[in-house]
């Protein structure tokens, strides 16, 4: 069994486990607000601290990866952009908009030890620092635009909570630690990667507690146009883009890794807040999900040839 | 020697402190807890059970002696606990409440610092300490809890049926007893591939559930019934562990089978106790009170006695 097919059992399994869980009863729907809020805020900034601080990125071609990552996300923008000009309501395109652009980092973040090893795990963790910011403004600036939300979006707030962003904090504190050689061993250290591992079966069960499948009939044409867009146009534009830049190696599969990962659930929670169509968010989530678990071994066979 | 214990268990009790930190401030509302504890209870306790005990190799040589220490120890807890309760002229209730919080040891605290202590090694034995007591004390504190309320022993059947940690064990059990005869119907990567879900969402949240272990303890509950408090700590965290190193020195057991069967009976008691005190309407807030002190004692008297096992 190949090492990335090996790797994706685990992830897919969690995920499917947290579809069971909700769907059973077993933990039910309204439940999954703690474990959320718990995983994002508290563990998965532990570990991506603790994965940047450790990580050797004298070792790996770090600035031409991030520079790809960000273009990446930049060119994806400027696609669906051009999306806009088929006819269709405001809110409806601006959910088909985050559908492109959105990525979900932790289910790559999970795979990527046993796919890509030490270097790669660091590599993907390290792409989150300057995409999350990028990604939000992108996204909230074209909601702010064709959103119908009722109540006038308070930039200033959206603008502190992305700063403030845990997953952001922890990357950069890392990043920080990593360059001043601290919390590198030690008592600290392992505290955090104790409380860091827990992050990712947890963000998994959770990716899996939010799949709607009846959310999948909301909008068959545009979630059929949003999920090409995330799960081949997107992988596509990253690898031409590594390929440009000079990436290669483990560095050229995360950055493709990074392009065809499903959608994130946060758009979901976007298209909520500021008037998107929420509904069909759900449905590009879930379809993504389901489909990447094939697609994202593709694509990264196809950048390790 | 003092600096690789206190390597071993900071990072465990730091986590405990910051789950309790997390619900005092309410950084995690408590509404929110629900969720987690019941994700910890039924599934993620389950998942690394039952991964832990479907690869140990319970007919390795000299498992005999160390499954019967195990089981011995919650036997000795059992013992002293009702001994103690009639010393002290416990009623029914307090008396329950006593022997769930001495027989129940916090099985992902035993995991967590196992392998920090020992790493890989450890998993030659931490399964096969972990099945009998698991098994025997679950058993144990449903019929303590239900036999102290009319009808209750009528709930408590069902009750153990549908245990999420007890079927884990014995479901785990039967794997690890059918293991050995696989491999020529399964290879053991398709087995090991088979089992990585579990893996990845039980080990990995080993972390949770010491948050949640954290964000359970309630120190208003050790106001009042002090006796009863200091006698369940005194026997979870000084008499057990005790017992079991002078029964591992009885048996001949020593090396790393020593060192974590006094981990394992000598930890603090497991914050489930509470849920199935809850469960029976039985003294939860005596039971948050043992089970709070039996975590600040044990945070002292458990390294105390690792490095014991470590010197001999």
């Amino acid at each position: 069994m190949s090492p990335v097919v090996a790797a994706l059992v685990p992830v897919f399994g969690v995920i499917a486990l947290g579809w069971v869980l909700r769907r059973s009863g077993l933990v039910a729907a309204p439940l999954w607000g703690g474990i959320n809020r718990l995983s994002y805020q508290a563990l998965m900034p532990a570990f991506l601290f603790i994965t940047i601080s450790r990580a050797d990125y004298e070792a790996v071609p770090a600035g031409s990866f991030m520079l790809a990552a960000a273009a990446g996300f930049l060119v994806m923008g400027a696609i669906m952009l051009g999306f806009r000009l088929i006819p269709m309501p405001g809110p409806l395109y601006t959910s088909l908009f985050q559908g492109g652009v959105r990525w979900n980092g932790f289910v790559l973040l999970a795979l990527a030890p046993a796919a890509f090893g030490e270097e790669g795990a660091a590599l993907a963790a390290l792409a989150f620092a300057p995409t999350v910011p990028l990604v939000n403004v992108m996204c909230v600036g074209i909601m702010t635009i064709w959103g119908t939300s009722e109540h006038t979006p308070n930039l200033r707030r959206v603008g502190l909570r992305i700063i403030t962003n845990p997953i952001i904090l922890g990357c950069l504190a890392g990043l920080a630690a990593n360059l001043a050689g601290a919390f590198q061993s030690g008592p600290v250290a392992d505290t955090l990667d104790l409380a860091g591992r827990a992050s990712l079966p947890l963000i998994l069960l959770t990716i899996g507690a939010g799949l709607d499948f009846t959310s999948l009939r909301a909008r068959p044409g545009i979630i059929s146009l949003s999920v090409t867009a995330k799960l081949i146009i997107a992988p596509a534009v990253f690898y031409a883009l590594g390929i440009l830049l000079g990436v290669e190696g483990v560095a050229l599969a995360v950055l493709v890794g990074i392009g065809a990962t499903p959608g994130a659930a946060a758009a979901y929670v976007l298209a909520r807040e500021m008037g998107g169509d929420a509904e069909m968010m759900a449905g590009h989530v879930t379809a993504t999900t389901l489909l990447a678990a094939v697609t994202l071994p593709i694509w990264i066979a196809i950048a390790a040839l | 020697m003092t600096l690789q214990i206190l390597a071993v268990f900071f990072p465990a009790f730091v986590l405990v402190a910051l789950g309790y930190a997390l619900r005092r401030w309410q950084i995690i509302p408590d509404g929110q807890w629900r969720g987690i504890n019941l994700l910890n209870y039924r599934v993620l306790l389950p998942c690394v059970l039952f991964v832990t005990i479907a690869r140990a190799d319970l007919m390795q040589a000299g498992a005999l002696p160390v499954l019967a220490l195990s089981a011995g120890g919650i036997a000795l807890a059992l013992v002293l606990s009702l001994g103690m309760a009639r010393l002290l002229k416990a009623s029914a209730r307090e008396t329950a409440a006593l022997v769930a919080v001495c027989c129940v040891w916090n099985v992902v605290l035993f995991f967590t610092l196992a392998d920090r202590l020992q790493g890989e090694a450890s998993l030659q034995w931490t399964g096969t300490i972990a099945t009998p007591s698991l098994v025997l004390a679950t058993i144990i504190i449903v019929m303590a809890f239900a036999g102290t309320r009319a009808g209750g022993m009528r709930k408590a059947l069902p009750a153990l049926a549908t245990d999420p940690v007890l079927i884990a064990c014995l479901l785990a059990v039967a794997a690890a007893l059918v293991w050995p005869l696989l491999p020529p119907l399964l290879s053991a990567e398709t087995v090991e591939t088979l089992l990585s879900p579990l893996d990845l969402a039980g080990y990995g949240s080993l972390a949770l559930v010491l948050i949640c272990m954290g964000a359970g303890l309630d120190f208003a509950a050790l106001k009042g019934r002090i006796r009863l408090l200091f006698t369940a700590a005194a026997i979870r965290s000084l008499a057990i562990p005790l017992g079991v190193l002078a029964g591992a020195g009885a048996l001949g057991i020593d090396g790393n089978a020593q060192t974590l069967l006094v981990l394992a009976l000598g930890g603090p008691s497991a914050a489930f106790v509470y849920a199935v005190a809850t469960e029976f309407d039985g003294e939860t807030g005596l039971t948050a009170g043992m089970i709070t002190l039996t975590v600040l004692i044990s945070a002292i008297a458990l390294p105390v006695l690792t490095a014991l096992t470590l010197l001999s």
